[in-house]
């Protein structure tokens, strides 16, 4: 602040007035005015009653004095009324006369004011002379000094390290708090003692004195300290103890501060971070160690590069593959060995992921030590800072030699199946897991009439009948869920619908695969309708000569080579009551009779090994146990090679036929043999009859006699009598028992001269009681002058009683008339002699058929009679015949030849 | 011929065993008469006594089963079969027919013996018991009809006071025709008279109401 001011001319008027106006008073005057106005230092001259009498310019300018101020006491003046107790000091001064310095703030300047006496040209104190020395920056600085060293010792009091400053001489002149805590030592106690003379509180400071003091023998350079102290109260800690020199321009004494520092911890810390780091280097060593096993073991070749694309490892494959160094293959020298149709696209690839960090994919061949070349698939992957930038490539090759071996055969076979499925005639179409068709071939598209277009994406359902769909739909679910198959998947017979709506039958073959996780079925579908076709028209026509062959009337069958039954015709079926797996376990030997098996076989074996045709007759056994003859003829059917192939084989029973002949064969001597059997039974009878009556009344006559010779009077004549029944009775049977017997004999068919009358008679005699019996009237007309016959009179009289008892028996059922046995001999011819025996009965359908062998009536005969008859009467060149009215009478008649005629004949 | 003395008729168509027969039940003092078919005995007056029949199975005509049938109905001799053939359906339909015996030619005199025996003396109780039962029947048709009403209450058992009751009449009357009954059916006592009722077929009245 300073106000307009005119030339400063106050205060000279105070001097003026003050010391008289001297000329040279004046001019001396004047002039320490000027000095003093030139002065800077503020004076201000004060009266003894504190007014002021003069002040400088500078006063003016620096204390804010105007003119008007001249004369105006100091307490009303701001600057010096902030003076305290101003004017008691100037009192002071003025009695006392020593100078005294105040202080002075004015708002942020200090000053320092001497007072000091102001001694009149007649050196009478007129008051006093204040000087204000301007001590703002002084202050400043000291009080910033203090400041400072407050600060500072706060600071050294609050750093936790201890610290001292020592003098030139190694003394502590000062320290901080945390130094006399540590080291246990007053302030006091501390205060000028050489450092190394510390520690009588603490006692093991020994070796410590020792090394600072070899320490400050050095030189008093900065320097460390590492010492291991024992101190009471803490132990064992390590120090680093720092001595800094300071030197301060200005003063001579240089000082030297030590900072100490607990560095226990720290090297306890860094020991066990040192063991840590080298638990961790052991480590690190070991997994490098691995890592390279690792990497020099993997069956790949692991390369790294710099980020600029550089080689900077490779590994000890990639070397022994190769056969180069890691010098050949940098800079882009790996290039060369790769196949030259790869190296541009392997080089452009390689580049751009350098170029971007992007990761590195490709593929190319890499030439072998021995110049083959194989292919590789090489990867390479960036390691990357925080920053996204490159730190190093990471890569690996891989040998896909065979995999790519596989591919290009897998493409070609590929390529292959393609081609194939597009010529395919079948239908070829796949399928997703939901059923709906991925592909088609163009077959599928000729088959059903759609556009390949407007299937595809539709569910395999729609080229199926609308039947059908549930069905599989159902089948396709359950498969999907439980994997099983209600179909056989190599070839099922289905209906399929074309788009026409047409169904026709079709053949599927379907498979499943998996690609890329999903599944996929692909059908082969063939259209089968020309072969149902065909099939449907060979059935018919299998059927009709089916039919024609089961109609045949005899056994066809046909055979393999080994003998197995490969078709048989019904009648085969029929006759053994077998099917065909039945008849081929029996082998059809089974089924032949046991003493025809030896001749079959060797029959066989011979037309196998000669190629004749086999022909055999044998024995079957039919389903019912009976054994049939039968004639078997096989055909073999031959191959190029002339190897049989087939057997055709025909069977044709023979059976009635052989019957029928070997009755023919036999008959005769069956005949004879049966003859006599079955007229034995009839004969039984008759002896029965004729033998018990007589031997009933001889045993009766004998009890009688018995009985009348014991009575009481015994009757004699009785007696007599019964014996000589007896006799008689007895003789009689002898005689039936004499001509059974001569029946009997086997003579040879006599050929003596007979009576054929007497023979009637005495055959008559023997039907006599059966003929009464059964109430037959017997009437006999037999020419008297009848010749002789020849002949045999046990047949003739066998021929005769069996034609008797069947007359008589032929009656049997007639009551409506009487029954009469007629019989009759006459000479019919010079030659012949003719028999009639007549009888009334029922009459024959048929007179021949009465004399075929086995033909009978009777419920128990044998209906061999009257064909032994027959053959009695042929013996005796005679003939036997049969006439009959039906409802009257059959009349049997037989001629013989007589007496010369029958001679000359035999 | 004694009427009363047993006798023995034969039949068969062979002479000789007619002969011997006749000649051994003679011997056995027996009465014999011998015929030589059905049809002759049939024709012949046969005497009032025990009588047997030894018959041939074998005859001409009528055959010895066909004649035991017919003489069934009839109060004819038991029958003693003889035969010749002797085959077991035969005997078997004559024993069945209730022949006493089938004997087989020749056969014992034991047997025949034993056989006729047996015969006769079933005859005489079957003649016996027929004569028994034409009294009884004699004496029954003596009663009146009101007593023959009477006779089943009677036999019965019942009071004759509870047969009054149930035919309407007083006990004395009942009384008097029981006395009758018993006079003339000649019953001695009253289980007598229950044992002819029972004989004579007359059913006993049951409780009456």
């Amino acid at each position: 602040m300073t106000t307009q001011r005119g030339p400063v001319n106050h205060t000279r008027t105070g001097l003026e007035r003050a010391n008289g106006p001297d000329a040279a008073t004046n001019v001396a005057a004047s002039e320490l005015i000027t000095i003093l106005d030139a002065v800077e230092v503020p004076v201000i001259v004060l009266r003894r009653d504190s007014t002021i009498s003069y002040f400088n310019k500078a006063a003016a300018d620096v204390l804010g004095l105007s003119p008007l101020d001249s004369g105006r006491a100091s307490r009303d003046i701001p600057v010096l009324a902030a003076m305290p107790h101003l004017e008691k000091h100037c009192s002071d001064v003025i009695a006392g006369g020593a100078e005294s310095r105040v202080n002075l703030r004015d708002r942020e300047r200090w000053f320092i004011v001497r007072i000091s006496r102001y001694t009149a040209a007649d050196l009478q104190v007129a008051g006093t002379v204040l000087t204000f020395t301007n001590v703002t920056a002084f202050r400043a600085s000291t009080d910033q000094a203090i400041y400072e060293r407050e600060f500072t010792k706060a600071i050294l009091n609050t750093v936790a390290d201890p610290l001292i400053v020592l003098s030139a001489d190694h003394r502590i002149q000062t320290g901080n708090y945390a130094f006399y805590t540590m080291f246990g030592v007053s302030r006091d106690d501390a205060q000028g003692i050489q450092l190394w003379e510390l520690g009588n509180a603490v006692s093991e400071l020994a070796p410590f004195r020792q090394q600072l003091k070899e320490m400050f023998a050095i030189s008093p350079q900065s320097q460390s300290l590492e010492a291991d102290n024992v101190f009471t109260t803490k132990g064992l800690r390590t120090l680093i103890v720092n001595a800094h020199p300071l030197s301060f321009p200005g003063h001579s004494e240089s000082k030297i501060l030590v900072t100490f520092r607990d560095i226990t911890e720290r090297k306890q810390a860094e020991a066990g971070l040192r063991e840590l780091n080298e638990g961790l280097e052991k480590q690190v060593r070991v997994r490098t160690e691995e890592l390279s096993l690792i990497i020099e073991t993997i069956p790949g070749l692991v390369w790294c590069a710099a980020p600029d694309g550089e080689l900077n490892y490779l590994n000890r494959r990639i070397l022994d593959y190769t056969g180069a160094t890691i010098d050949a293959m940098s800079k882009l020298g790996w290039t060369s060995f790769l196949h030259p149709d790869d190296q541009e696209s392997t080089t452009h690839a390689w580049l751009h992921a350098v170029a971007t960090g992007q990761a590195y994919e490709t593929q190319f061949r890499l030439r072998r030590y021995d110049g083959v070349y194989r292919w590789f698939s090489a990867h390479g992957q960036a390691a990357q800072d925080n920053n996204g930038g490159v730190t190093r490539w990471y890569g690996l090759l891989i040998d896909i030699c065979d995999r790519k071996t596989a591919e290009e055969a897998l493409k070609s076979s590929e390529e292959k199946h393609r081609v194939i499925v597009e010529a395919a005639n079948d239908a070829v179409i796949s399928m997703d897991e939901n059923g709906l068709i991925l592909l088609a071939n163009p077959a599928t598209v000729r088959m059903f009439g759609y556009e390949l277009a407007e299937i595809l994406g539709k569910p395999l359902t729609l080229l199926m009948p609308e039947s059908m769909r549930n069905l599989h739909e159902n089948g396709y679910k359950r498969y999907l869920a439980t994997g099983e198959r209600h179909l056989n998947w190599h070839g099922v017979e289905v209906t399929a619908l074309r788009r026409n709506g047409q169904e026709f039958p079709v053949e599927v073959s379907f498979g499943e695969m998996m690609s890329e996780g999903h599944r996929i079925f692909t059908g082969f579908i063939r259209d089968i309708s020309e072969k149902k076709k065909a099939e449907e028209t060979l059935r018919a026509s299998e059927q009709s000569l089916r039919l024609i062959v089961d109609s045949i009337p005899g056994m066809v069958c046909t055979m393999t080579a080994r003998g197995e039954l490969e078709f048989v015709n019904r009648q085969v079926y029929v006759y053994f009551g077998m099917n065909l797996d039945e008849l081929n376990d029996w082998s059809l030997i089974g089924a032949v009779h046991e003493d025809d098996v030896e001749r079959v076989v060797a029959r066989w074996r011979h037309s196998v090994e000669t190629g004749e045709p086999y022909e055999v007759e044998l024995r079957h056994r039919r389903a019912d146990g009976a054994y049939r003859w039968f004639f078997v003829r096989g055909l073999p059917l031959r191959d190029a090679e002339n190897r049989i192939v087939r057997w055709y084989i025909v069977l044709t029973d023979t059976e009635d036929r052989r019957r029928a002949e070997e009755a023919l064969r036999c008959s005769e001597t069956r005949l004879s043999q049966a003859t006599r059997t079955a007229t034995i039974g009839e004969f039984a009878a008759a002896i029965a009859h004729e033998i018990n009556q007589p031997l009933a009344a001889v045993v009766a006559n004998g009890h009688a006699c018995l009985r009348w010779l014991s009575n009481q009077p015994p009757g004699l004549d009785k007696a007599q009598e019964a014996a000589e029944r007896i006799v008689r009775d007895g003789t009689e049977a002898g005689e039936v028992v004499r001509r059974i017997r001569a029946l009997f004999r086997h003579a040879p068919l006599e050929r003596i001269e007979l009576n054929l009358n007497e023979v009637i008679d005495e055959v008559l005699h023997l039907v006599s009681g059966e003929a009464a019996k059964r109430r037959v009237g017997v009437e006999t007309e037999l020419a008297e002058d009848l010749p002789a016959v020849i002949g045999d009179r046990i047949q003739l009289q066998q021929l005769v009683f069996n034609l008797l008892l069947n007359g008589i028996e032929a009656m049997d059922s007639i009551l409506d008339r009487p029954k009469k046995l007629f019989i009759r001999t006459t000479q019919e011819s010079p030659e012949t002699a003719l028999v009639n025996i007549q009888d009334s009965g029922v009459g024959l359908t048929d007179p021949e058929k009465v004399f075929e062998a086995f033909f009978t009536t009777k419920e128990n005969g044998m209906g061999m009679g009257l064909a032994i008859c027959r053959s009695i009467a042929e013996a005796h060149h005679g003939r036997l015949w049969a006439t009959s009215v039906e409802g009257t009478g059959t009349t049997f008649s037989f001629t013989l030849p007589v007496g010369a005629r029958a001679n000359n004949e035999s | 011929m004694n009427p009363d003395s047993p006798i023995v008729f034969v039949i068969d168509d062979d002479f000789r065993v007619r002969e011997s027969l006749c000649s051994l039940v003679s011997s056995m003092r027996l009465q014999v008469a011998v015929f030589g078919s059905a049809a002759e005995f049939l024709e012949c007056e046969k005497p009032d006594a025990p009588a047997c029949l030894v018959l041939d199975l074998q005859l001409p005509g009528t055959s010895g089963l066909e004649l035991q049938q017919q003489l069934a109905n009839g109060d004819a001799p038991p029958i003693v079969f003889i035969s010749g053939h002797g085959d077991i359906p035969s005997s078997v339909r004559a024993m069945k027919a209730g022949a006493i015996e089938f004997l087989s030619k020749p056969f014992s005199e034991q047997a025949l013996m034993h056989a006729i025996n047996n015969a006769i003396t079933i005859d005489r109780t079957t003649r016996q018991k027929r004569t028994e039962l034409a009294e009884l029947q004699s004496h029954y048709s003596l009663l009146t009809p009101r007593e023959r009403e009477v006779l089943p209450f009677v036999v019965a058992g019942y009071a004759n006071k509870v047969t009054a009751a149930d035919l309407g009449t007083s006990e004395i009357t009942i009384g008097v025709h029981r006395g009758q009954i018993m006079r003339k059916m000649e019953a001695k006592s009253l289980a007598e008279l229950v044992r002819m009722a029972d004989k004579l077929g007359v059913a006993r009245t049951s409780k009456p109401v």
